[in-house]
């Protein structure tokens, strides 16, 4: 599964288990992140209870708020279906990350861990 | 602009205040582009004023936390919002957007201002005195399951992570001007430090 845009990428593997997020995500309010959740939604549906998520946002260069809220959604929808763990893996070289994907953190305590590489 | 009109939020200080090092403006009509053409110009004047004010800070350095890089990245990120919000709440087509960055000793100011229909000033002004005097860390998380359930359409979390992840300081400042057009001017006052 994938979606792409101008400036971004998001593909999910099956074998990993693993969401990529790459490049710049500015799209406008829900309705421009309609494929992205979309997406989102598929891999909630696609992941069993006990099984571990990983959302790889190291290439993220830029994320705005809408989009902050459409991977808090992600995190939400992985929570509600009870018994997957979430990883996030950030990267140091944008200093956002760390502001940003920490935020996120209380979400789904005790499930989600969030490393930067 | 009759000073009896305007409603203020926060601790607004106006344009011309203080000791201002620079200034960059940038204005557009509302009318001159549609929606997505409007949204594709302000990412690329938040882009723009990202890369502009980054030179005003060191490439790398030692003592200065602040290096180029996250001034970047904290001006791309809180230029695209508040544009962003500006393009999504303007409502007044000939009025223009404003964009204008001050950059100071402490801090960098954002004034944007734009117009405001009057149906929804009432709510606007009522979200903003619940983000003033409430912990916005528990907004922020409120707003996101509200959005996930679809109880809510994400407005607002633009401005509570500019709060909660870079310490901004928000303020408004609502009036009318001469041709009976409600507008708002959002100041966010970013702290820096350069080193």
């Amino acid at each position: 599964m994938e979606v792409q845009g101008n400036k971004f990428r998001i593909a999910y593997s099956v074998e990993s288990a693993t969401v990529t997020c790459a490049g710049m995500l500015d799209m406008r309010g829900k309705e421009g992140y309609k494929e992205t959740i979309e997406l989102f939604d598929k891999v909630v549906a696609q992941t069993d209870s006990g099984k571990t998520v990983t959302l790889n946002v190291k290439e993220l260069e830029f994320l705005n708020s809408s989009g902050i809220t459409a991977i808090g959604g992600f995190i939400i929808k992985l929570r509600n279906k009870g018994g997957i763990r979430l990883l996030i893996r950030c990267s140091n070289n944008y200093s956002w990350q760390a502001r940003s994907m920490t935020g996120l953190e209380k979400l789904m305590q005790g499930g989600l861990e969030i490393i930067f590489e | 602009m009759s000073e009896k009109q305007n409603k203020v939020f926060g601790d607004f200080i106006e344009m011309d205040e203080g000791d201002m090092k620079g200034r960059l403006s940038l204005s557009f009509q509302a009318m001159t582009l549609n929606i997505d053409e409007l949204w594709e110009g302000s990412s690329l004047s938040a882009k723009f004023l990202s890369t502009f004010w980054g030179k005003f800070f060191p490439d790398h350095c030692s003592i200065s936390p602040h290096i180029r890089k996250q001034v970047e990245d904290e001006v791309h990120y809180i230029s695209g919002e508040l544009l962003g919000n500006a393009v999504k709440f303007s409502y007044e087509p000939e009025y223009m957007i404003e964009i204008c960055l001050y950059l100071c000793e402490k801090e960098l100011r954002f004034y944007v201002t734009n117009s405001v229909h009057p149906d929804s000033e009432g709510n606007f002004q009522m979200f903003i005195t619940k983000i003033l005097s409430e912990d916005t860390s528990v907004l922020f998380l409120e707003q996101l399951e509200k959005s996930a359930s679809g109880e809510s359409n994400e407005s607002g979390v633009g401005f509570l992570t500019m709060i909660n992840d870079y310490g901004v300081m928000l303020s408004w400042k609502f009036g009318e001007n001469a041709r009976g057009i409600k507008t708002v001017t959002t100041l966010a006052r970013l702290p820096i430090v350069r080193g």
